[in-house]
C-alpha cells in the first residue's frame, strides 16, 4: 500500500455517514486506534480493522445524529419486522441466498472495479488547473498528394518561441527529451550515476501551464538559472536518500554542473509524462554538447519538440486551430510551407491519443475503455437478471407468507415496499462485500491493466454516494418484478390448497430475461476468443526480420558512437556473438521520416530511412531479393543506398536499378531491393524505406546473439563495453521484449475483457442454475405423476432439459451476428488483424450448451430421482 | 433496582469509573479492556455501550482535547455519573451479600 494512514476512501465514507455530531469522536478513535495498532502489526491488517470498524460504526444513531433514541413507533416496529423476515429468510435458504448474493457481489465487484479504471481513464490530465484551456501543439506532415507522411506529437525548436512572441496572452512551454538518448546523471560525491529517463529539458514557463507541486523551491524562480534541476520527490530519494539535496550539484553526462533549485512531488498516476529531473531549456548549446547531439536546430524541420501551449478563455479550441494554419503560412519556410500542417490537442485527450509519433508514454484507446464500460453494464445486467430469477424462484416458497400477510391487513402497497426493502438490502449486503472484494482484488487488477489507479484520488465522497445510489437503483429495477409478482397472490387460494397457484403467469417474461442473459454471456464469449485469438495473431507475426536474440547497445554520448566498427571487431572476438550493425533507430518501433531526393520528383520526399552499416542485412536476417547487399570491402558502396519492395511504388516501376537517391550532397545510387518488413510498429502498413550510411544519426549497436550461449555474451559484451567506456553504465535491452511492450496496452485491454467475460458466465451460469431449480419444484408434482405412470429417468430428464436448451439456441442465434459486428468494429483499428474463424461462433455455442445441459441436467435428474410418494402424496 | 446492566455495559461502567482519574473515551477504554479480560474489543462496540450508558444517564460526557494521532478531532471523555456510582455499588453490595452465603467449599 502506498500510504501509511488509514485508507483515505474510508475515512471519507464515515465523514459522508456520520452526524456532525458524532463524528470527532468516532473518527478520532478510529484513527487513533489506528496508529496504535501500526506499531503492533502489518499496515494491511490495521487498515482491514480499521476498514470493519468504520463500517461496525455506521449505525442508525450515527447518522440521525440523535443522543437519546428508541424506535418507538408503529412504522419502525414494522420494518424492523421486515428486516427480521428478510434476514431470517436469508439465513434459511441458504443456496438461494448464497448464490443470489455471490452473484451479485462478484457482478458489483466486477463493475467498481471497471468504474475506477473507467473514471482513472478519463481522470488523465484533469489535475492541471484550468487544464481545459491547455492544448498540445501537433503537426502532420504531408507530400504532395496530401496523404499524411507522420503525425507528430512533437514539433519543431522554433513553434514555441514563435507562438509565444504572437499570442503574448498565451503561455508557451517546450518540453525536450534528449534524443534517443538516456542522459547520465552522475553525484559526484556519492559516486551515484543512473541513466534517466524522466529527463525533460524545459522552458522556464514550465509551472505556468503544469501545476505539478513543488515541496521546496520557488516554482517562479527554479527554472530561471540556465543550471539548474527541479528533481522529482523519488529522484531526490534514489540520488541523496534522506538528505535535503536543495543547493547540491548534480551533473548532466558527469560534464554540466546542475545546481538543484527545486524538489517537486513526482507526477500523478494520471499525468501522460513522468518526469524525474527538470532542466531548463536555456542553454540548447550547451545540452547538445553534453547528450552527443549536432543538429541544426534553429530550422522547422526536425521535430523533437513537446510544445503545449496555455490559450486566454476568450479562444475557442476551433478559432485558434484556424489562426494556426495562418501562423504556418506566415512563419514556415518555403519548402516546408504546404508540408506541416499545426494542429492542438486538448490536455485531457493526449491519454486517449493512439496514431502519433513521438508520443511520451504508451497510450490508450477511448474504445477500449468504452468497451469496458459495456461490459461493466452487461455484467450488472446479468447480475439483476439472475437476481429477479432467483427472487421469482423463492416466491413459490414465500406465498404463505404473503398470504398470511394479506389476511392480517397488509395492503399490497406495504408488501411492495417490503419487497423492494428486501432487494435493496440484499444488494446493500453485496454492495458491502463487493467493497471488501474490491480492497482485495485491486493489486490485482492494477496487474491486469497494467498501470497504476490513484484509488484515493477516485473514490471521494461522491463516488461512495453514487455506488450507494446506483445500488438503491438496481435494487429497485432487480426487485421490480418480484415484487409485483408476489404481491400480486390471492390469499384464498394460496391458503386453501397451500402453495401459489400455477406460476405459469410471466414464464414468457423469465424466459426472454433468460435468453438475453445468454445471449450477452455468448457476445462476451465470442469477443474474448477474437480479442485473445488477435493478440496471439500480433504476437506470433513474423515481421520479416529477426528480433529474437538480438540486443540493443544505446551507444549515444558515448565514444563507441563515433568508432562503431572498433566496438563491433572487438565485440566479435566474445563467445556467442553472431553479428553486430550500428543502427540509427529501434527497429521494428520507430523509423522518422527524412527528406530524401528522388529522380522523377522536384521535391525532397519524406520517406522513412534507417542509417546503418554493412552488417544491417546479415544482422537482422533480411532476405536481399535484387541487386546485392553492401560489401565492406567495397568503400563505394558507403555512399549508396538500398530500398525495400513497397520503394517500388513511389519509384513508379521495377526498375529500382541505377536510380539516385538525393542524400547529404549529391546522389547516390540504390545497389539492392530487400524483401519488406515491419520496420515500425504492427499499427502502420510497411511503409517504403531507404537504407544508407550517415554516421552522424547512429544510436545503437545491434548485437545478434546465440542463445545457447547467452551468459557469456552477455559478459563478454559487457566486459568490451568496459574497455571503451569504463565510466559509464552499460545498459543493453533485448529488442524483442522492447518490441512487446508496444503492443502491451492492447494486450491489457485484452486480458481485461477476456477475464471479465468469464466472471460474466459464472454468473449467468449461477442464475440458470436458480432458475431451474425453480421449474423443478413447481414441476414436481407432475414428474411424481409421470414417474407413477411409468416414465424413466431419463425421459425426464429430457423433459426438463428441452425447454432450458432451446432457449440456449435461441440466445446463440441472436448473440452471433451481434459478436460478429462488434468485433468486426473492434478489429478495424487493427492493420494486420485475424480473420474471425466461424469455428469461434461454434466453440462458444457449444460451450453454452454444456453449461445449460449440466446445470438442467443435474437439477432435471435430482428432481427424477425423488420418491413420487413424496411429492404427491398431499393433496 | 431499577437500572438494567448487561454484563459488557456493567464492566465498561467499572472501567470508566477506574479511569476516573484519567482521560476516559473510546480508545483508553478499549485497551483498558483488553488489559483487564484479556479479551479484544472492537472502538465501535465500546462507542455503542458508552452511549447507552449515557442514555441510561449512567455516565455523563463533554468533548476534550484533539491530538494529531487522532487526525486533529476531538475525543469525547466520559465521566461516571452519582446515579451509575450507585448503581455500581448496588451490584457490588448484591453480589457480596450472595457471596457471605455462598458454603466454604474445597473445590480446588
Amino acid at each position: 500500500m502506498h500510504s501509511a494512514g488509514p485508507p483515505k476512501w474510508a475515512i471519507s465514507f464515515l465523514t459522508l455517514f456520520c452526524h456532525e455530531d458524532y463524528l470527532d469522536e468516532i473518527l478520532g478513535d478510529l484513527q487513533e486506534a489506528y496508529f496504535h495498532r501500526r506499531r503492533q502489526m502489518p499496515a494491511w491488517k490495521a487498515r482491514l480493522l480499521f476498514i470493519t470498524e468504520v463500517i461496525k460504526s455506521i449505525k442508525l444513531y450515527v447518522i440521525t445524529g440523535e443522543r437519546n433514541s428508541y424506535p418507538s413507533n408503529n412504522q419502525t416496529i414494522m420494518i424492523r419486522n421486515y428486516f427480521t423476515i428478510a434476514l431470517r429468510n436469508l439465513r434459511k435458504k441458504k443456496l438461494y441466498s448464497g448464490v443470489n448474493i455471490l452473484g451479485l457481489t462478484v457482478g458489483m465487484a466486477c463493475s467498481l472495479l471497471i468504474l475506477l479504471f473507467v473514471l482513472n481513464e478519463f481522470s488523465y490530465d484533469t489535475f492541471h488547473d484550468g487544464h481545459e484551456q491547455i492544448y498540445r501543439v501537433t503537426e502532420k506532415v504531408v507530400d504532395k498528394e496530401g496523404n499524411i507522411v507522420e503525425n507528430s506529437a512533437a514539433v519543431s525548436w522554433s513553434v514555441g518561441p514563435t507562438l509565444a512572441s504572437e499570442f503574448p496572452d498565451a503561455k508557451v512551454t517546450r518540453m525536450y527529451q534528449a534524443w534517443q538518448k538516456e542522459p547520465l546523471m552522475v553525484l559526484r560525491e556519492e559516486e551515484k550515476r543512473f541513466y534517466e529517463k524522466g529527463l525533460f529539458f524545459v522552458d522556464t514557463t514550465f509551472f505556468d501551464l503544469f501545476s505539478f507541486n513543488l515541496l521546496t523551491g520557488d516554482p517562479e524562480t527554479a527554472l530561471v538559472n540556465p543550471q539548474s534541476v527541479v528533481l522529482s520527490r523519488s529522484a531526490a530519494k534514489r540520488y541523496f536518500g534522506e538528505e535535503d539535496p536543495y543547493g547540491k550539484v548534480i551533473w548532466l553526462e558527469n560534464k554540466l554542473p546542475l545546481t538543484v533549485t527545486g524538489i517537486a512531488e513526482d507526477a500523478p498516476a494520471n499525468s501522460h509524462f513522468h518526469y524525474d529531473f527538470l532542466v531548463p531549456l536555456l542553454n540548447i548549446g550547451d545540452i547538445f554538447q553534453a547528450t552527443g547531439n549536432n543538429w541544426n536546430w534553429e530550422g522547422w524541420y526536425w521535430n523533437p519538440v513537446h510544445t503545449y501551449i496555455r490559450l486566454p478563455e476568450r479562444y475557442e479550441a476551433d478559432q485558434f486551430r484556424g489562426m494556426l494554419t495562418d501562423f504556418g503560412q506566415e512563419h514556415l519556410p518555403d519548402q516546408l510551407r504546404d508540408m506541416i500542417l499545426f494542429n492542438i490537442q486538448p490536455l485531457a485527450d493526449i491519454h486517449f491519443s493512439t496514431d502519433l509519433y513521438q508520443e511520451l508514454e504508451p497510450h490508450r484507446s477511448r474504445s477500449s475503455v468504452y468497451i469496458a464500460g459495456c461490459i461493466a453494464l452487461f455484467i450488472l445486467l446479468i447480475a439483476g437478471i439472475n437476481f429477479i430469477n432467483l427472487s421469482t424462484a423463492m416466491a413459490v416458497q414465500r406465498s404463505k407468507e404473503v398470504a398470511l400477510r394479506k389476511v392480517m391487513g397488509s395492503s399490497r402497497k406495504n408488501l411492495v415496499m417490503q419487497f423492494f426493502g428486501e432487494s435493496i438490502l440484499l444488494c446493500m449486503i453485496s454492495l458491502i462485500l463487493a467493497s471488501g472484494l474490491v480492497a482485495l482484488s485491486l493489486g490485482w487488477f492494477e496487474g491486469l491493466i497494467g498501470n497504476e489507479l490513484n484509488v484515493d484520488a477516485l473514490i471521494t465522497p461522491q463516488f461512495i454516494l453514487i455506488a450507494i445510489g446506483m445500488t438503491i437503483l438496481f435494487g429497485l429495477f432487480a426487485g421490480f418484478y418480484p415484487a409485483i409478482l408476489l404481491s400480486g397472490f390471492q390469499p384464498a387460494s394460496i391458503l386453501k390448497s397451500g402453495r401459489a397457484s400455477s406460476a405459469s403467469g410471466g414464464s414468457f417474461f423469465r424466459r426472454s430475461l433468460v435468453v438475453f442473459q445468454f445471449a450477452i454471456s455468448i457476445i462476451l464469449l465470442i469477443s474474448a476468443f477474437v480479442v485473445f485469438h488477435q493478440h496471439e495473431y500480433l504476437s506470433s507475426r513474423s515481421l520479416g526480420m529477426q528480433t529474437e536474440e538480438i540486443v540493443m547497445i544505446p551507444i549515444r554520448g558515448t565514444s563507441i558512437k563515433d568508432n562503431p566498427e572498433a566496438f563491433k571487431e572487438q565485440l566479435a572476438t566474445g563467445p556467442g556473438i553472431l553479428s553486430a550493425s550500428a543502427v540509427s533507430d529501434i527497429i521494428g518501433e520507430d523509423v522518422p521520416v527524412r527528406p530524401f531526393g528522388l529522380e522523377g520528383y522536384d521535391e525532397a520526399q519524406n520517406i522513412p530511412g534507417i542509417f546503418t552499416d554493412h552488417d544491417f542485412v546479415r544482422t537482422f536476417d533480411l532476405s536481399v531479393l535484387e541487386g546485392r547487399d553492401f560489401n565492406k570491402e567495397n568503400e563505394a558502396d558507403r555512399q549508396s543506398f538500398l530500398v525495400n519492395e513497397s520503394m517500388l511504388e513511389i519509384l513508379q516501376g521495377n526498375d529500382w536499378e541505377g536510380r539516385q537517391v538525393g542524400w547529404n550532397r549529391g546522389p547516390k545510387p540504390i545497389i539492392g531491393l530487400v524483401q519488406d518488413f515491419n520496420f515500425m510498429s504492427l499499427r502502420n502498413e510497411i511503409r517504403p524505406l531507404f537504407i544508407g550510411f550517415a554516421d552522424g544519426f547512429l544510436a545503437y549497436v545491434a548485437v545478434r546473439i546465440s542463445s545457447s550461449d547467452l551468459t557469456s555474451a552477455m559478459e563478454s559484451m559487457e566486459n568490451t563495453w568496459r574497455q571503451f567506456e569504463p565510466d559509464k553504465p552499460f545498459v543493453p535491452f533485448f529488442l524483442d521484449s522492447r518490441l512487446d511492450q508496444l503492443y502491451q496496452s492492447e494486450e491489457k485491454a485484452g486480458t481485461m475483457i477476456a477475464y471479465f467475460s468469464m466472471l460474466a458466465i459464472f454468473i449467468a451460469f449461477l442464475g440458470l442454475v436458480g432458475l431451474v431449480t425453480y421449474t423443478t419444484n413447481t414441476r414436481i408434482r407432475e414428474i411424481g405423476i409421470r414417474k407413477v405412470m411409468g416414465a424413466s429417468a431419463p425421459s425426464i430428464v429430457g423433459l426438463l432439459s428441452r425447454n432450458f436448451l432451446l432457449l440456449v439456441v435461441i440466445a446463440n442465434v441472436i448473440a452471433w451476428p451481434v459478436a460478429w459486428k462488434l468485433m468486426n468494429g473492434w478489429l478495424e483499428d487493427f492493420t494486420y488483424k485475424v480473420e474471425m474463424p466461424w469455428w469461434l461462433f461454434v466453440l462458444a455455442g457449444v460451450i453454452s450448451m454444456a453449461v445449460a445441459l449440466l446445470t438442467t441436467g443435474i437439477q432435471s435428474y435430482i428432481a427424477a430421482q425423488t420418491n413420487p410418494v413424496d411429492t404427491i402424496r398431499e393433496e | 433496582m431499577s437500572v438494567q446492566l448487561g454484563n459488557l455495559e456493567e464492566i465498561v461502567l467499572l472501567l470508566v469509573l477506574v479511569m476516573q482519574e484519567e482521560e476516559a473515551y473510546g480508545v483508553s477504554v478499549a485497551e483498558q479492556y483488553e488489559k483487564s479480560t484479556g479479551k479484544s474489543i472492537s472502538i465501535p462496540a465500546i462507542h455503542t455501550v458508552l452511549k447507552r450508558l449515557e442514555a441510561k444517564k449512567l455516565v455523563n460526557s463533554s468533548l476534550g482535547a484533539a491530538t494529531s494521532v487522532r487526525g486533529g478531532k476531538k475525543k469525547r471523555l466520559y465521566s461516571i455519573t452519582p446515579g451509575g456510582y450507585e448503581v455500581l455499588k448496588q451490584i457490588q453490595e448484591q453480589r457480596e451479600n450472595l457471596w457471605s452465603q455462598a458454603p466454604n467449599l474445597n473445590l480446588q
